[in-house]
C-alpha cells in the first residue's frame, strides 16, 4: 500500500481574527505590540461561531482529525487557549482532536498534563498533542525569560511525562519546578499517553529532542527539500534512541484548495495565501529571536536564512511550502507525491486560511473530502 | 589619595570593552579599577546563561571574590548598578561605599522605558548614549570579524537580557533598606531605558543634564567629579 492510501487528513484551522483596520497595512508587526484596541469582541464572537461551524463541517465530512494551535498577542489566531476550543468541539465531534499546542513553558507543566488528560478522557481517547517551544514572539507576551526557554521546555516535558506515565504521588525536583506531591487526576485514557509531537523550525536541537523522547515531529518555515532531509535524519535519530519508526511519526503541513478548474482554484486561493503570509504572519526579525531563545548554532542559521514572516512572493512560497490549488485530480496528485516523498501518512491540511470567506472554506473543504480523499485512498504510488 | 586605593567597577548593559573616560580620570588620581571577569558579556562562545537570578548572583559573587579586591568601594553602572546594589544589600560587609550610575533593579510598570531588545541589534547602541556612540561600542566585537561579531553580540545580549528581561526590575526595592554604606546615585536626564524619575526610588541623587543611560561615557567630567567627591568623603 502507498502512503497516500493510508494518509490521514487532519483539518487545521488557525481561527484568525480578520477585518483589521486599513492602517494595519502600514504596521511593521501585527504580533506582540499591535494593539488589541483593534480587536472587536462582537466581530470575534461571529468569527468563533463561524470557525467552529467549519470545524464541525470537516468532522461531518469525515476528516480524520481537527487541529488547533496556540499563539498570543496576535491577530494570527484567536486561540490563545486552544484547550477551551477543543473542549467545545469534543462533544460535537467524532474525529480526533489535535491540540498543536500549548507551549509547556507558558503553563505549569502539571496543569498542562492535567488539561490534556482531561481532554483525552472527555473525548474517549481522541486527543493528539504537540509540544511547541513557542515562537519567539510568544516570549514577549508571556512572563518567561527566553534565555531559559530550552532548558525549561525539556524539564516541562519531563514533568508532563511523569504525570502521564507514573502512578502518583511522585516527587519531582528540577531547576524550574519542584513538586512534593505530583499526583494529577485524571490520567490520560490512551496508554502510555496521547500521541505527542514536537513542532520545530528545522533546528537540530528540536529535532533531536523529538527523537530522544520518541515523539512525532513536524517542521515549518524551511523549504520542503530541506524538510525531507531533516525527516530522514529524525528517523535515524529515532532508531538511535531506541524508538520505533512508524508512518505517522512525521506530520507534514499542506495548503490546499480545490475548485472546478486549476485556474479558478488558484484565483480563489492565492489572495488568502498571500494574506496569510504577508499580513497574518507579519512581524519583525527582532521579535522572532529574543535574546537566548535560540541556541548559537540556530542563531547562525537564522541570520543567514530568508525571513518568511511578512514578506513573500508566490514562487518562493511554492518552494518553501506545500501549496496546491486545482482540480481534485491535481490536488490528489500533488498530495500523493508529497506524502510518498516524506514517507508519512499524517497530513495537517490547511484549507481555511487567512481572510478566506466562509463560502470558499465550505466549498473547498467539501470538495476535498468528497473528491480528493477518495482519489488518494484508491490509488497506488504515484511517480514523482 | 593613597596610591594603593582600589575600587571595583561593574559594567553596564553593553558590557565592558574598555575603561570609561570617567573611570580613567579616577585612575589618573591613583585609583586602581578592578573589573571582575564574568562569562557571557565578553561574547566568547560556550556561554550558557544561569537559570535563575540567584544563580546569576552566585556567578557574580564568585567573580568578585576571585579579584580579592573586596571589601572596597564599588561603582556599578546600569546592569552593574543592580548587581552592585545587591552586593551592598546582601553582603554589606564587602562594600565600603556604593556609587550607582543609572542602575537597573527597580522599575515602574507605568513608565517601563525604552525596550532595547525590541530594536534590531545593530541599532541598540544608539539608545544607550545621548551624545553619540563611542567608537569602542560602535565597533563592539568588530575584532571578531564579520561572521562572528553578530554571534558575540548575541551572546552578550543573552547575558544581559537573562538578567534584565523583561523590565529590568529584580525586586531590589525590597532589599535596599539593607544597604548600610554611603551611597551615591547618579542619573542622566536623557536616559531612554530607565526614566530619571526612578532616582527617587533609590532615595534621590544627582541628575546630569544631557547624559544618556551610559552616562559615564556621555558626561565623563561630571561623573568623575561626583565619584571623586563621594570616594574622597567616604
Amino acid at each position: 500500500m502507498s502512503y497516500a492510501d493510508r494518509a490521514e487528513f487532519h483539518y487545521f484551522h488557525f481561527f484568525p481574527y480578520t477585518g483589521l483596520p486599513a492602517d494595519a497595512a502600514d504596521k511593521e508587526s501585527l504580533w506582540v505590540d499591535y494593539s488589541n484596541s483593534n480587536y472587536d469582541p462582537k466581530a470575534g464572537h461571529v468569527l468563533y461561531q463561524r470557525y467552529l461551524s467549519e470545524m464541525l463541517l470537516a468532522d461531518k465530512l469525515g476528516f480524520d482529525g481537527l487541529v488547533l494551535n496556540e499563539h498570543h498577542n496576535s491577530q494570527y489566531t484567536m486561540n490563545p487557549a486552544p484547550n477551551l476550543t477543543a473542549a467545545a468541539l469534543i462533544p460535537q465531534t467524532t474525529s480526533r482532536i489535535s491540540v498543536f499546542g500549548t507551549p509547556p513553558n507558558f503553563e505549569y507543566p502539571n496543569r498542562l498534563a492535567e488539561e490534556y488528560a482531561m481532554l483525552d478522557v472527555m473525548s474517549g481517547g481522541r486527543l493528539d498533542v504537540a509540544f511547541p517551544l513557542g515562537t519567539g514572539m510568544e516570549y514577549w507576551a508571556n512572563a518567561v525569560n527566553p534565555a531559559t526557554a530550552r532548558a525549561r521546555f525539556r524539564e516541562s516535558l519531563d514533568v508532563i511525562l511523569k504525570c502521564w506515565t507514573e502512578d502518583g504521588p511522585q516527587s519531582f525536583a528540577g531547576d524550574f519546578y519542584t513538586y512534593r506531591y505530583l499526583n494529577p487526576w485524571p490520567k490520560p485514557i490512551q496508554q502510555p499517553h496521547p500521541p505527542a509531537y514536537i513542532v520545530g523550525a528545522g533546528s537540530s536541537e528540536t529535532m533531536e529532542l523529538a527523537a530522544e523522547y520518541g515523539f512525532g515531529y513536524s517542521v515549518v518555515f524551511i523549504p520542503t527539500s530541506m524538510q525531507l532531509k531533516v525527516f530522514d535524519h529524525y528517523r535515524d535519530r529515532l532508531v538511535h534512541h531506541g524508538h520505533e519508526v512508524t508512518d505517522d511519526k512525521v506530520t507534514i503541513g499542506i495548503f490546499a484548495y480545490v475548485a472546478e478548474t486549476d485556474e479558478k482554484a488558484e484565483e480563489e486561493f492565492m489572495p488568502h495565501v498571500m494574506y496569510f503570509f504577508e499580513t497574518a504572519l507579519r512581524t519583525t526579525p527582532r521579535y522572532l529571536n529574543p535574546p537566548g531563545y535560540v541556541t548559537v548554532p540556530e542563531f547562525r542559521r537564522r541570520i543567514t536564512s530568508a525571513d518568511v514572516h511578512g514578506s513573500a512572493d508566490w514562487d518562493s512560497l511554492l518552494e518553501i511550502n506545500r501549496i496546491v490549488a486545482g482540480t481534485p485530480e491535481k490536488v490528489a496528485d500533488a498530495i500523493a507525491n508529497w506524502v510518498e516523498e516524506a514517507k508519512t501518512t499524517r497530513v495537517n491540511l490547511n484549507i481555511a486560511l487567512g481572510d478566506m470567506p466562509n463560502w470558499k472554506v465550505v466549498k473547498s473543504t467539501t470538495l476535498f473530502a468528497e473528491e480528493v480523499i477518495p482519489r488518494l485512498r484508491s490509488r497506488k504510488v504515484v511517480p514523482a | 589619595m593613597p596610591a594603593d586605593q582600589r575600587l571595583v567597577y561593574l559594567w553596564g548593559i553593553a558590557g565592558h570593552p574598555e575603561v570609561s573616560p570617567a573611570l580613567r580620570a579616577l585612575e589618573a588620581d591613583g585609583w586602581e579599577i578592578v573589573v571582575p571577569s564574568v562569562a557571557g558579556f565578553d561574547g566568547e562562545s560556550g556561554f550558557v546563561a544561569p537559570d535563575e537570578y540567584l544563580d546569576w548572583l552566585t556567578v557574580f559573587w564568585d567573580a568578585l571574590d576571585a579579584t580579592g579586591a573586596l571589601p572596597c568601594p564599588v561603582v556599578g553602572a546600569s546592569l552593574g548598578g543592580m548587581i552592585a546594589a545587591e552586593l551592598a544589600a546582601m553582603r554589606p560587609e564587602m562594600v565600603t561605599s556604593l556609587s550607582l550610575l543609572a542602575p537597573f533593579g527597580i522599575n515602574a510598570a507605568d513608565t517601563p522605558g525604552f525596550d532595547l531588545y525590541a530594536v534590531p541589534a545593530p541599532e541598540r547602541m544608539s539608545h544607550l548614549f545621548a551624545k553619540g556612540v563611542p567608537d569602542v561600542f560602535a565597533d563592539r566585537f568588530g575584532h571578531k570579524g564579520e561572521e562572528e561579531a553578530p554571534v558575540a553580540r548575541y551572546l552578550s545580549d543573552i547575558a544581559s537580557a537573562s538578567l534584565l528581561w523583561p523590565l529590568g526590575d529584580r525586586g531590589v526595592a525590597k532589599r535596599i533598606h539593607r544597604i548600610r554604606c554611603p551611597q551615591l546615585v547618579v542619573w542622566g536626564d536623557q536616559d531612554e531605558l530607565l526614566v530619571p524619575g526612578l532616582i527617587e526610588r533609590w532615595g534621590g541623587g544627582e541628575v546630569i543634564a544631557g547624559a544618556g543611560h551610559l552616562l559615564e561615557w556621555d558626561a565623563p567630567d561630571e561623573v568623575a567629579a561626583l565619584l571623586r567627591r563621594h570616594l574622597e568623603a567616604h
